[in-house]
Parts: structure tokens; sequence; C-alpha cells
């Protein structure tokens, strides 16, 4: 990672981005007074302000780090993990949120795993829920942790003064304030947060995506140049260097797995009238393609510039956004960009330390039937240890961003998915059936995820294992089928539910 | 909770068991494809994949089904099935442009991205109707309280 402290742009936007988060942490915090104002900041949301936190929750700093770098790596297949974005926003809004906010209405719901109990009435479901997502969000804060102590290693150059400890520091100062709004604000700083850090993001992304159509000569002009190195022959390829399976499961898993990340649905808990809805997939599909316009563009830029000779072929794929914005771009707009990227990281993560939070302070006590009894400070200080936790496994786990985003992503996906998507809508998905989905998806997508890091595996199975497409898109597809074998198996007992959440589920 | 207005179903029609029916063998389809690659064929496995967002949406709104959001998934499917078949047929064709650009990224970007977009927010919205019972009556629960709830656990 190359050092950028020598730009000064770059560390007074940066800057000024922490200062900001700050301020709306410390505003936020006088409006946090009990439980549900810190998990779903008071159910008062406006639409604007739901659209921007969903589309920040779900965009990381895989989007300005990885996605690019990535792109890099294996030609345009990368970009089946984004373009899903043309359903998802409907997708997310036909299935599940009405009925999320209107079962919020009718029980106490705060949590993806209080509406899993509200569904299902199953402490069994609920717990393995629980875990699911907890999970998910040690996976998934480790990712943004680390991108967030990169970044700032980055932009202070921390290298220099810190020498090997330079990334436990830089993550700690990012750390540091994203602990100090999430911990006092909860999920109230959060969105307000994700709002500016929206904003942010959007416009980086449109003034980077200018930038690179000016220095690659436009879309054609990049493409060309791509088009006429033998060495990237594949990039435009159908699949990219993927195959045509590891190219679908990204579409799937990207696309039906929306479904069951709780970073974003969590956020149609706290809307305030179920009205502001019918613009919903406008806002945030629109906000999301503009955000991954950093993606196509420098996506293209870099192996055009790479092809061309302007720009070293790049040791290690991650780096090519920071490459792109160091070389080609002037310091003002880096200063933004690097802003973005911040604001990128950070947002995902406090979406991430929040609904941690929330599963150890509030959902797993209440399965164990041990409810806490002040939430309001067992969650501060959950958010605290949530972080730490992460914190140390992203040091100690030392793979690619965007593999560590991926594998989070994907077992959220595949334990979740299915058993929200189905059960919200089918009143005969029975608990059995959930929990053997959320089980089935769970299991299945870490086994084959850490199989075959931790054990040398049989000939037989190996070749299964590396066969196939994306770990994730076979423990999805599985968890889907579980869900509904297991409920064409059982008996219709949807004359259980309570008359409430029966009207919902059916309506 | 699909909101639309003009149900075409009658009583005695049942399309949230069919549609469950269809995503039961959609998915178990897609794990076979998914494990055994090239078991059931590049086309089928994209056409399976594609069809689930679209068997999602309307297994979500089977109560209530219009004709407006049928053709609308229709639309929808024909979009995003029609784009992989493409992008199985250009596999193996070489680089095709058109005005200059890969062939392959106007699929991508137009065919999976853009157009699917706009059909999904401007479907939405058009069969939107606030229609909840629940959501037009004022939030009528106890304010929350660092307390256990009321609730079911």
């Amino acid at each position: 990672m190359v050092p950028i402290v020598e730009q000064p742009w770059l560390t007074v936007a940066s800057a000024l981005s922490l200062v900001a988060v700050l301020a709306i942490g410390l505003w936020s915090g006088g409006r946090t007074r009990t439980a549900k104002d810190f998990f779903v900041a008071g159910r008062s949301v406006g639409l604007w302000v739901i659209a921007m936190a969903t589309m920040t929750a779900a965009f990381s700093g895989f989007v300005f780090l990885g996605g690019p770098g990535l792109t890099y790596r294996i030609g345009v297949a990368s970009l089946f993990i984004v373009v899903p974005v043309g359903f998802t926003s409907g997708l997310l809004c036909w299935v599940l949120a009405k009925r999320l906010r209107l079962l919020a209405e009718v029980e106490e719901v705060f949590t993806i795993p209080d509406a899993l109990n509200s569904r299902f009435k199953s402490q069994l479901t609920t717990a393995l829920g629980s875990v699911a997502i907890l999970a998910g969000t040690v996976g998934y804060l480790g990712a943004q942790l680390l991108a967030l102590g990169i970044l700032i290693e980055a932009i202070l150059g921390t290298r220099h003064f810190c020498g090997e400890w330079s990334l436990l520091v830089a993550m700690s100062i990012g750390l540091g304030v994203l602990l100090f709004y999430s911990v006092i604000g909860g999920m109230v700083a959060g969105v307000y947060t994700d709002l500016v850090q929206g904003a942010v993001m959007l416009v980086g992304s449109l003034l980077v995506f200018g930038q690179t159509l000016k220095v690659g000569g436009g879309i054609r002009g990049m493409t060309s140049s791509i088009l006429a190195s033998d060495g990237m022959a594949s990039f435009f390829a159908p699949f990219g260097r993927v195959s045509f399976s590891v190219a679908l499961g990204f579409f799937f898993v990207f696309g039906v797995g929306v479904l069951g990340q709780p970073q974003m649905i969590h956020k149609f808990l706290m809307l305030k009238r179920v009205e502001q809805l019918r613009w919903l997939p406008l806002v945030l599909g629109g906000s999301q393609v503009i955000c991954l316009l950093i993606w196509v563009g420098i996506g293209l830029a870099v192996p055009a510039l790479v092809a061309e000779g302007r720009l070293a072929p790049l040791d290690n794929p991650d780096g090519a956004t920071l490459q792109f914005l160091l070389e080609f771009v002037p310091d003002a707009l880096a200063g933004v960009v690097i802003a973005a990227a911040l604001a990128a990281i950070m947002s995902t993560a406090d979406s991430f330390l929040n609904i941690g939070a929330a599963v150890l302070v509030r959902d797993l006590p209440r399965v164990f039937g041990r409810p806490v009894h002040r939430q309001l400070a067992a969650a501060r200080m959950a958010t605290v240890i949530l972080a730490l936790v992460a914190a140390w496994l992203a040091l100690a786990y030392g793979d690619l961003i965007a593999l560590l985003g991926t594998f989070a992503f994907g077992t959220l996906a595949a334990a979740l998915a299915p058993t929200l998507a189905v059960g919200m809508s089918w009143s005969r998905v029975s608990p059995a059936a959930a929990s053997a989905s959320i089980a089935t998806g769970l299991i299945v997508n870490l086994g084959l995820e850490i199989l075959p890091r931790v054990a040398a595996l049989p000939e037989a199975m190996a070749r299964v294992v590396g066969g196939f497409a994306i770990p994730s898109a076979v423990a999805l597809a599985a968890s889907f089928a579980a869900l509904s074998l297991v409920t064409w198996l059982g008996r219709d007992r949807a004359d259980e539910l309570p008359e409430a959440v029966r009207q919902i589920v059916e309506s | 909770m699909c909101p639309n207005a003009r149900p075409v179903e009658s009583g005695g029609l049942k399309p949230r068991g069919v549609l469950a029916a269809l995503l039961t063998g959609a998915s178990v389809l897609i794990l076979v494809g998914f494990l055994w690659s090239g078991s059931i064929g590049r086309l089928v496995q994209a056409l399976l994949v594609t069809a689930m967002p679209v068997l999602l949406i309307l297994l979500a709104c089977s109560s209530s089904l219009s004709r407006l959001l049928l053709v609308a998934m229709a639309a929808l499917w024909s979009l995003l099935g029609g784009s992989w078949a493409a992008l199985i047929w250009l596999d193996g064709e070489g680089a095709l442009t058109l005005g200059g650009i890969p062939l392959v990224l106007w699929i991508l970007i137009f065919g999976l991205g853009l157009l699917p977009l706009g059909l999904v927010t401007w479907a939405y919205a058009a069969t939107f109707v606030p229609n909840g019972t629940a959501s037009e009556r004022p939030d009528q629960k106890a304010e929350s309280v660092d307390l256990p709830a009321s609730g079911s656990r």
C-alpha cells in the first residue's frame, strides 16, 4: 500500500469526513434514550434516509476498493456481482419491506431475529437466525475494519512512524471514530451518518467516473485499449476469467441473497410510514447505480491504462482504486473519493455493529430465557466488545478484502434469505422448515468455505469442492431446497399462527 | 402484501401453492446444476436462476396478482433470461462489438442492469397501494423501554 500523507487534500477531506460523523454522533446521542431509539432509530425515519442508509449498508469498502480490483483480476465477470441491483431494490420491497414493517406494528420487532420469532414462534429458529447473523456480522465487520485500517494507513502514512504496528494503529484510529458515534447514538447516529456518508459516496462516484472517462478516452477508448492488448484477451469474454458456474453463482447469490442481508432489511423496520415504500425501489436502485459507477469506471480504466503502458501491472489488485487516484486524479477530487471510501466502510460497519450488538443483548438472551433488563446500556457495551473481537479477527485473517466480503455476504444469504423470503410470504412454512433451512445454509456455506482451507481433502471430495461455483451459491440453493422440501413434507400448521401475523403473511 | 388493485384469480385457484411448487423444483434443479456442472445444461440453469427473483415476487404477491404485475414479471424474466442466453451464445464467439463497445458489456449493463431497474421501479410504483391493515393506523404499540418486552419470547 502506498502512503499518501504527502498530499494534504486527501488528509483534509478524510479528516473532515471523520469530524462530520463525530458531530452527528454527538447530535444523535441526545436523541437516543431507549432501546427502540438505539436499535430502530425510534421508527421515525423517512424515505430518503432509509434509502441512503440501505444503500450505504449494502455498499461497503468492497465496492470502492475490492470491486475495481476484482474487475482487474477476473474481467467483466465481476459485474455479475453488481448488475443484480437492476432488480434487487424491487425484490426487497415486494417480498420483505412491507411485511416486516407491518409486523413491527403488531408485535415488538426491533431486529431480524425478532421478526423470525414473531413469524415462527420458535426458539430454535430464532436462535439459529441469531447465530447466523452473528457469524455474518463478525466476518463482515472484520472485512470493513481491515479495509478501514488499510485506508487510514495509506492516508496517514502510519507505516513511516509505526513500522510493523502500522495497521494496528491505523485500525485503532478508525475504530475509535466508529465506536464513538455507534455507541453514543446507536441507529439514530447510524442512519443519519449514513445519509451524509451516502451523499459523499454518490458525489465521489460520479466525480471519479467522470475522471475515468476523461483519462481513459471514454468507454469506447478504454474498451478498445483492453481489446487491443494480447494479455487481456479474456477480459471481455462473457464470463470473464471465471467459469460459467462461478458467474451464475455470483448473479444468484448477490441477486437473491440480498433478501438475507440484515444490514439492509433491518432498515425497513425503521420506516415511519408504509406509504413511503412506493418510491423506495427508485431511490434505492437509482442511488446504487450511481454509486457503482466507481466500480465500472475504475474497473475499466485501470486495465486500459495497464494495456496502454501508462500504468504498471498491479501486484495487488486491491490497490487498483488507490493507484488510479494517486496517479490520475487531481488531489482535491482524490480527497473526495477517499472520503467516500471511508464513508462506505464506516456506514456498513456501523450497521453491523448495531445488529450484532442486538443479537448479543436482545436476541440470544431472550432465546435462553434471560432477557437483559437494561438493554440500552448493555447494547453500548456489546458494541464495543463486538468491535474489538472483529478487529482482532481482521488482523489475524489475512485474505483479500473481496473474498472476505463475499464470504460474509454468502453466509447471511444462504442462512437467511430462503426463510425470510419464502417464510414471510407463505404461511405453510413451518418452524422446522425454517430451522432446517437456516442450519443447512450455515453448515453448507461455512463447511465449503472453511474445509478446503484447513484440511487436505480426499481427492474425490476436493474435485467436488473445487469443481462447482462459489460455495455460497450451492449453500443458498441447498437452503432453498431444504426449506421447500421440509415444508411440503410437514403438516400445514398455518392456523396455529396468531391471527394478525397470519394476515400479514397471507395478505 | 403486494399492493395490486385488480386481482385476476378466483377462489378456485391457489397460485401460492403452484408458485411454491415451482420454487421448490427450481431450487432443487439449481442445486443439482451447481453441484454437477453441465448436468442440466447452461441455458436451463441460467433460466432457472433468473426465474428465482420473479417467482419470489409472485409468491409474495400471490394473494392479489394483477395483470400488470404478471406482465411486468414476464418482461423481467424475459430480460434477465434473454440476456443470459445471449451471453451463453456469445461465449467463444470472440469479442463482438457494437458501436465500438463489446457486446458483452452492453448486455451486462443494459440487459441485466439498467433495463430491469427501470421496469422494476416502474412496476412497483404503478402497482403500489398503501392498503395494509396495520399501515393506516397510528402505531399504538407501547414505546420501547429498557425492560423485558411484552412480546412472545
